[in-house]
């Protein structure tokens, strides 16, 4: 198992990718601490990573919040001693019509994505840096998108948050390598799930289409003539968050059926 | 009970990894559980490194082969198709070609030509004969081998950064083509790794600055973000995380195993 024994703190729990790492994490033997804000969320899944043979501890949490993220780590050392792997998944796409332009910058739309993806992670990653410090080993992987290499119009917000989350994931690999703390990214394009089919559904009503059609027509523009589905993405972040990726630090891998090449 | 390798019952066909990384990935890839056919063109050499894999209880064969021939391409995927089967992936080594000594904009390129056009189409004959005999099988991965020196474009490559930078090229295009026929093709560009080409730049450059070389290895290491140099080991098992299932959306990228000394 790739994970055996390892405490790694999943944050951005939700039906879709959160779900598919936390079940692929517990598979390959990690006690895996679950974190988001829906407390009902995180029961239900952490059942479902116990019922995989992993070990599961949930923290209601909310990223933005400085006090919360300090509760998590200190939770998650409190429940397994240690501190292995930290993926930094939750975020918000903000407004996702804010041409610049027109925009308020000082608005919430602007500072919510900031908030949450960018300092949200960066917050987590500062708290976890002393615990893998003291063991000289751990691995932080950031969940980015296929936004920071084609970004849509209007979704400056989103775009700027993860950009920055981007560049800020580089810093953070050359402050922390000498401590023996890995930091990646894992940046998928579509992932089969709630949000993706709203997605198409809102979007066919708009084309006079159907969802289907529209899902057949965006695999079809992919090398792999398919949507990623959660636990695809997920195979790939336990790839990074374990020691088969021990001399990787710094990149960011595209996980997206061949969606762009990088 | 043993558990499950990530590559249990896989045949992988490697091919001119080189001196520094072709033990440790024949090794990894037997470790997960792969069958391997052993490509290059010393007899004796493959025969060793094909006796390490079986005694740590691996299945490797040997096949000699001069990829410069016309049809060997073709012959060495039928004799491994013969042998195990199937191809299941393909791990494809650098071109190795003499570096150039003089700048590109002064260069006799009728010479750059020759090795241009040698290694890159070597290359290509090969990956084309193996994805016919994975589009058989509906599936499979091509894993090629990348270049720090391409990355960086590092002045003296010459023609071998050519090549390399065309392979890169070739392996997207090759994603695109083939991801509609269940194949994946990637790479893995692995950064300066201890061995002798690195020993040789770095002696070559004390020489040329009058410095020793055990300082510049350790200023290069300091370079680098986890402060050390990459293992073999290590661009290995990037190779069997491309090879294996974990990676089965991931295609038409490259992925530095460099222990951050730069970033893509």
């Amino acid at each position: 198992m790739l994970l055996h024994d390892r405490c790694c703190i999943i944050t951005g729990i939700g039906p879709g990718l959160g779900r598919g790492m936390a079940l692929a994490f517990g598979r390959e033997g990690a006690n895996v601490v679950l974190a988001a804000r829906s407390a009902e969320r995180l029961e239900s899944v952490a059942k479902e990573v116990e019922s995989v043979g992993g070990r599961a501890h949930c923290v209601v949490t909310d990223v933005s919040a400085a006090e919360d993220c300090d509760r998590l780590v200190a939770a998650a050392q409190e429940r397994f001693g240690r501190i292995d792997v930290l993926v930094n998944s939750a975020f918000t796409t903000g407004d996702l019509d804010t041409p610049i332009e027109d925009a308020d910058l000082d608005a919430d739309a602007w500072l919510e994505p900031m908030r949450v993806n960018l300092l949200g992670s960066l917050r987590l990653s500062r708290a976890v840096i002393p615990h893998m410090r003291r063991r000289s080993r751990g691995a932080i992987v950031m969940i980015n998108t296929t936004e920071i290499r084609i970004p849509f119009e209007r979704h400056g917000p989103y775009v700027a948050s993860k950009g920055a989350l981007h560049a800020a994931t580089r810093t953070l690999a050359l402050e922390v390598g000498r401590y023996g703390i890995r930091v990646n990214a894992i940046v998928p394009s579509y992932i089969w799930g709630p949000g993706v089919a709203a997605y198409f559904e809102q979007m066919a009503s708009e084309q006079g289409t159907t969802a289907e059609a529209l899902e057949r027509a965006v695999a079809d523009q992919l090398p792999l003539r398919r949507i990623a589905r959660p636990e695809e993405v997920a195979d790939a972040v336990v790839f990074m968050a374990s020691d088969l990726a021990r001399g990787i630090t710094g990149q960011a891998l595209n996980v997206n059926c061949g969606h762009h090449f990088h | 009970m043993p558990e499950a390798g990530l590559l249990t019952e896989r045949v992988a066909l490697v091919v001119g990894l080189g001196p520094e990384l072709e033990a440790s990935v024949a090794s990894a890839l037997a470790r997960e559980g792969a069958r391997l056919v052993l490509v290059g063109p010393r007899s004796d050499a493959l025969a060793e490194a094909v006796a390490g894999i079986r005694a740590q209880g691996g299945s490797a064969t040997a096949l000699t082969a001069d990829l410069s021939q016309a049809g060997e391409g073709r012959r060495l995927v039928e004799t491994a198709v013969q042998t195990w089967g199937r191809i299941d992936a393909l791990v494809l080594g650098p071109p190795r070609g003499t570096p150039a000594a003089e700048e590109t904009a002064e260069a006799d390129l009728a010479s750059w030509r020759r090795a241009l056009e040698g290694e890159v189409f070597e290359a290509l004959a090969l990956a084309q004969e193996v994805a016919r005999a994975m589009r058989r099988l509906g599936s499979g991965s091509i894993v090629m081998i990348g270049s720090v020196e391409e990355r960086l474009a590092l002045e003296g490559a010459g023609p071998v950064l050519l090549a390399r930078g065309a392979l890169l090229a070739a392996a997207r295009l090759l994603a695109r083509e083939l991801g509609p026929h269940g194949i994946r093709v990637n790479t893995v560009v692995p950064g300066w790794i201890e061995g002798p080409h690195l020993r040789a730049a770095l002696e070559a450059r004390a020489a040329r600055e009058g410095s020793a070389e055990e300082v510049l290895r350790d200023r290069l290491r300091e370079e680098h973000a986890l402060h050390r140099l990459v293992d073999a080991s290590e661009v290995a098992d990037a190779v069997v995380f491309f090879a294996s299932d974990l990676s089965r959306i991931v295609t038409g990228q490259s992925l530095d195993v460099n222990c951050g000394g730069y970033f893509h």
